[in-house]
């Protein structure tokens, strides 16, 4: 499949609708206002794509999703260790500053974003397209940004030379928090999505 | 490591070569990060390699350790003008890192095995290495000297 600017175009629909779904129930959760917003969706190469992620050389906490189903992907979310404290905080509700360093109530708080951010996103995608997509448990790491996002890239990267890379900012209203959200249909499932929506571009 | 130098970064099946006053920087996991240096001339390279041995038409040689090794060789002496004869090697990376389904993914051992039976084929002497582990490296070469900065994720920085 040739993928033109208006197969990427129903693409970022799609998405858009998908990213919304898990901003609001981010926010519900966290009880404040939680935006993932869609910053880019391209194709790149895995030197590419590497090299500008390769210039973070941040000591981040990740969290891992794959999806397995008829529309496989893959979901990185990963933010700086310091603010995973703060998302510690704001999931046991208390206040910013509390929670002092990394410990297993981190590791489930950033679990649990990547819990809800598959779960809606999977949702979205099955209700809107029909699509059969299972989220499999999330998986915590700890490296460096550009360490996560390679082994994120690494299994697709063997047979593929081409990402579709969908890249999102995420902020939570009223505290500072930079994280990285990506994520990685493949692009065979990108076919199956639009053939899905019987759309012809 | 000096601070007045300009990083280079390179990314995943990448290839970079370059002269003093620059440095050359890249993110490891399973990966291996192969340093080529001439002192006497002061060029440097950093190899990334994702994966052993090219098994299929891909053309992008230097995703592979035995394809981009030989290729890497070739653009340090013949592209570059460094010497054969003086060059080192260093190499870094090689982790067992995680995949997506939380399996551990182990190419790290098979793509350093290969990378050191190459070097050695080519008589090019290992004098420095950090391999293995679980952990992501980020290594920076210094072309001044070809001394590489490498921080192991959660350990101090090792000059080697």
């Amino acid at each position: 499949m040739n993928i033109d600017i208006n197969h990427l175009k129903v693409f970022e629909v799609m998405t858009r609708l998908s990213i919304d779904r898990a901003s609001r129930a981010l926010s519900k959760t966290l009880k404040t206002g939680a935006k993932i917003a869609l910053s880019n969706i391209y194709i790149t190469d895995l030197t590419g794509a590497t090299e500008k992620m390769n210039e973070d050389t941040r000591e981040m906490a990740g969290v891992m999703v794959n999806f397995h189903g008829n529309v496989a992907c893959k979901l990185l979310f990963m933010l700086p260790m310091a603010g995973t404290l703060i998302l510690t905080d704001l999931f046991l509700r208390q206040p910013i500053g509390t929670a002092k360093e990394f410990d297993e109530a981190s590791e489930s708080a950033i679990q649990e974003v990547g819990n809800i951010i598959a779960a809606h996103i999977c949702n979205a995608l099955v209700s809107n397209f029909d699509a059969t997509l299972v989220p499999l448990p999330p998986i915590v790491h700890n490296d460096y940004a550009g360490v996560l996002f390679s082994s994120l890239l690494m299994e697709q990267g063997m047979n593929e030379e081409s990402f579709l890379l969908i890249d999102t900012s995420f902020k939570i209203l009223k505290t500072e928090l930079d994280c990285y959200l990506f994520l990685i249909p493949e692009l065979k499932s990108f076919e199956k999505l639009i053939d899905s929506l019987g759309v012809c571009v | 490591m000096n601070n007045n130098l300009t990083h280079i970064t390179v990314g995943v099946g990448d290839l970079k070569i370059t002269r003093s006053p620059h440095a050359l920087k890249t993110l490891l996991g399973s990966c291996i990060g192969i340093v080529l240096y001439d002192p006497i001339k002061k060029i440097g390279g950093l190899l990334h390699i994702m994966l052993p041995k090219r098994n299929s038409d891909d053309l992008k040689l230097t995703k592979y350790a035995d394809t981009g090794l030989p290729y890497f060789i070739s653009q340090m002496t013949i592209g570059a003008g460094a010497t054969k004869g003086v060059m080192y090697a260093k190499i870094f990376g090689g982790a067992k890192m995680f995949e997506t389904n939380g399996k551990l993914l182990n190419i790290g051992e098979a793509n350093e095995q290969e990378v050191r039976r190459i070097l050695r084929s080519e008589n090019i002497k290992i004098v420095a290495s950090k391999t293995g582990g679980t952990k992501g490296y980020n290594i920076v070469l210094d072309t001044e000297t070809g001394s590489v900065e490498c921080r192991v994720f959660g350990e101090q920085i090792a000059v080697y």
